[in-house]
């Protein structure tokens, strides 16, 4: 059975390498991008289970690529990753559909439950 | 529909669409150091100047407008905690019922990032710090109750029913232990809800001068070194501090006044918060 796919969307390449590491015991196949637009043209063709997304990103920002998936329905859950931990800002990301917000820094634990999370929810819904 | 807003950093990194009220909120917390460009639409950028009305929100306001702010945010938080607290925790949690265990861990951490209060500014005022822990608090102990539940749940040949969901309102502290580690003392306090003791018992020795101080008959000297740990009730944060002792009591209580050393702010601002609500601030 092929395992799903979990995408990482982020600027900043430790960053990446975190996530990657802190999703080393999670059962998935794990796909960088560096930003917007790379995720956009990788959306053309196939669409994840789960998409980390930061929410500062050069060139298109995570929250209208949020709000873009939202509106093409497909299926994926969006865990926003940010430094940024405003209230508001929070409100605002679950408010335009992500399944989660992880603060910056983050325990590895926190990524992995919150992507089992999406992922069981994902399966779930599809 | 009020005006969005696209801000991009040094780095031409974007975050937006966002409401000025959400610039405001991030601004006011130093979240936002370098807006260099400014775009209503995401595609067009033009410099920040061209914004007054961000220029105004982003430029360092005066402390009383930092502090209306953190008011504001204070107000907020408990106006959502008035309006959960009756709610159902998977209401609260938006999270269906019959979940994994793993689903509810995900959401409480989701929401109680935004509460944690050590992720506060250093100069955060006392009201919104503790608007900040009642929210932190109240949602831990709904994790706590859900962790009771589920271990109750794997465990069906346990001779006794699973708790009652609620923290247990005994005073749950416990005498410091004070132990001889080479020539240092080793100080570990548990300290349960309210209790504010070590902080505030020896009037010669508070947290407003980085002491504490310890009740036991442990015999020291002044200057020992000694090793803390301090345990907060409802808390996962943890105090670890190294320190010397700076005075030894005999009565009326018998006991070590120990000074921290290189404590830090959000160290500093923890132990200043649990003697605020400890005091009923």
């Amino acid at each position: 059975m092929l395992l799903p796919e979990v995408w990482i969307a982020d600027d900043d390449r430790l960053m990446r390498e975190l996530l990657k590491d802190a999703l080393a015991d999670v059962p998935c196949r794990l796909k960088e991008l560096k930003n917007g637009d790379e995720v956009l043209a990788a959306l053309a063709k196939e669409a994840p289970s789960v998409l980390l997304l930061d929410l500062m990103m050069p060139g298109r920002s995570g929250l209208e690529l949020l709000r873009d998936v939202r509106s093409r329905n497909l299926g994926l859950r969006v865990v926003v990753i940010s430094g940024l931990d405003s209230e508001s800002l929070v409100q605002q990301a679950l408010k335009d559909g992500a399944h989660g917000y992880l603060a910056k820094p983050f325990h590895p634990l926190d990524v992995q439950t919150v992507v089992r999370s999406a992922l069981e929810h994902q399966k779930g819904a599809s | 529909m009020s005006t969005e807003y696209w801000l991009a950093d040094a780095e031409n990194r974007v975050l937006g669409p966002v409401s000025i009220e959400i610039v405001r909120d991030l601004a006011v917390r130093g979240k936002l150091a370098e807006v260099r460009a400014v775009s209503n639409d995401g595609r067009s950028f033009k410099p920040v100047q061209e914004f007054p009305e961000l220029l105004k929100v982003l430029s360092p306001g005066s402390a009383e407008d930092q502090s209306k702010a953190q008011a504001e945010t204070a107000r907020q938080i408990r106006s959502w905690l008035d309006a959960v607290k009756e709610r159902p925790t998977a209401e609260v949690f938006k999270v269906p019922p019959g979940a994994s265990r793993e689903a509810w861990r995900a959401a409480f951490f989701a929401l109680v990032y935004r509460y944690v209060p050590n992720r506060l500014p250093p100069d955060a005022t006392a009201e919104l710090r503790l608007a900040c822990e009642d929210a932190f608090l109240h949602l831990s102990e709904r994790m706590v109750d859900l962790e009771r539940l589920f271990r109750a749940q794997s465990q069906p040949t346990a001779a006794s029913a699973p708790q009652v969901p609620g923290l247990p309102k005994k005073d749950s502290s416990r005498p410091p232990e004070v132990t001889w580690r080479g020539g240092m003392i080793h100080v570990k306090c548990n300290l349960a809800r309210n209790d504010a003791r070590p902080f505030v018992a020896s009037p010669e020795h508070t947290y407003k001068d980085d002491c504490i101080f310890v009740p036991t008959t442990e015999r020291v000297m002044v200057g020992t070194p000694a090793e803390v740990v301090m345990l907060f009730e409802g808390h996962v944060t943890q105090l670890h501090a190294s320190g010397r002792v700076v005075g030894v009591k005999t009565q009326p209580e018998p006991g070590l006044a120990i000074k921290l050393l290189d404590l830090m702010e959000v160290q500093r601002s923890l132990i200043r918060t649990w003697v605020a609500r400890s005091q009923g601030v």
